[in-house]
């Protein structure tokens, strides 16, 4: 199984750094069908028949029939996503312990068939520092950090 | 310490509801307690990049006001994607909406409690007034918790210059 950081979920909340860890399972790993699954490639032009006002497929059953006969391709996704908030100051050495922590424990939890969100506890935080000056550091150390996610790469 | 929930189970339905330019809230299972939502659960149709959540309070006559949300990044299509963590505060009574700058949700074409949907970009927002779907039900669901989030205001500010990520100041 492996961690990464996935950019599009890094911000700055509560005077820290917020991170999204999304966990990927190998093949050999427990239940790794459920998230290795087929989609449909969509055209750039998306779904020919009638929509409504809210772009929804009047027409179900043409609408199914258009994605069933499609070409599939295979995707791999994550089996849990997990956000942390860490300070400026933590070192990429502390952060890949954070993942190579929270990968064992949610895979652990995945592995056993539990529910992640009945089994997994939620622990409170303080608050970070709140001021200008601190939270442009926070911006700073996201956007460095969504730009080097290919140094974050933990397996298990 | 109780156990909150919010929205409907994110599973794979019969029909599929665009949620680009949209924001959509469930009027399926109106969050049962007063807290902090930890935990969503999502099941989109297609991959949506830019997804956030939020926390809705109802007015009546189809007036909504956030309360609280959180920014996720994209979101993978194709099966349920779970996320952990989350700071939301929920009021009892309170629904939870999403909008996304592309993609669409898992949805049920009938017989749910249907959602309600305004053209553009309303998370957050104050006092806005949503149309109404009627009877379809979305794949977005979210857990917590009653105890009270720690002291301080909260922040949010999404992170400038990366793809696929957008700007917006702190609330």
């Amino acid at each position: 199984m492996i961690a990464r950081i996935e950019p599009t979920g890094t911000s700055v909340r509560k005077g820290k750094v917020q991170l999204r860890f999304s966990f990927y399972l190998d093949p050999t790993d427990a239940r790794y069908d459920e998230h290795h699954i087929q989609l449909p490639v969509i055209p750039e032009e998306g779904y020919p028949g009638e929509v409504d006002e809210r772009g929804n497929p009047v027409d179900l059953d043409d609408y199914n029939n258009w994605i069933e006969g499609l070409p599939k391709r295979w995707q791999n996704n994550p089996f849990h996503n997990h956000f942390v908030r860490v300070s400026p100051d933590t070192t990429d050495g502390e952060i890949k312990k954070l993942m190579q922590d929270s990968l064992a424990e949610f895979y652990g939890i995945w592995s056993r068939n539990e529910n992640i969100l009945k089994v997994w506890q939620p622990k409170r935080e303080e608050v970070g520092d709140m001021s200008p000056e601190n939270i442009e550091r926070c911006e700073l150390k996201a956007l460095d950090i969504a730009n080097r996610v290919s140094s974050f790469v933990e397996k298990a | 310490m109780a156990v909150i929930d919010i929205g409907a189970a994110a599973e794979d339905r019969n029909s599929t509801g665009a949620i680009a330019t949209f924001t959509m809230v469930g009027k399926a299972n109106p969050a049962d307690d007063t807290g902090t939502i930890t935990s969503v659960e999502i099941w989109m149709e297609t991959e949506a990049a830019d997804v956030r959540v939020g926390t809705f309070s109802h007015a009546g006559s189809e007036v909504l006001s956030t309360r609280d949300y959180e920014d996720l990044g994209t979101v993978a299509a194709g099966s349920k994607q779970t996320f952990s963590d989350l700071d939301m505060d929920v009021s009892t009574g309170d629904y939870i909406g999403i909008q996304s700058s592309s993609g669409a949700i898992e949805m049920e074409s009938e017989g749910g409690s249907g959602y309600w949907y305004k053209n553009g970009d309303y998370i957050p927002c104050t006092s806005q007034t949503f149309s109404v779907a009627a009877v379809q039900t979305m794949s977005l669901y979210g857990e917590g918790a009653t105890e009270a989030p720690p002291a301080g205001q909260p922040y949010s500010a999404r992170v400038q210059g990366v793809q696929g990520m957008r700007t917006w100041g702190g609330i």
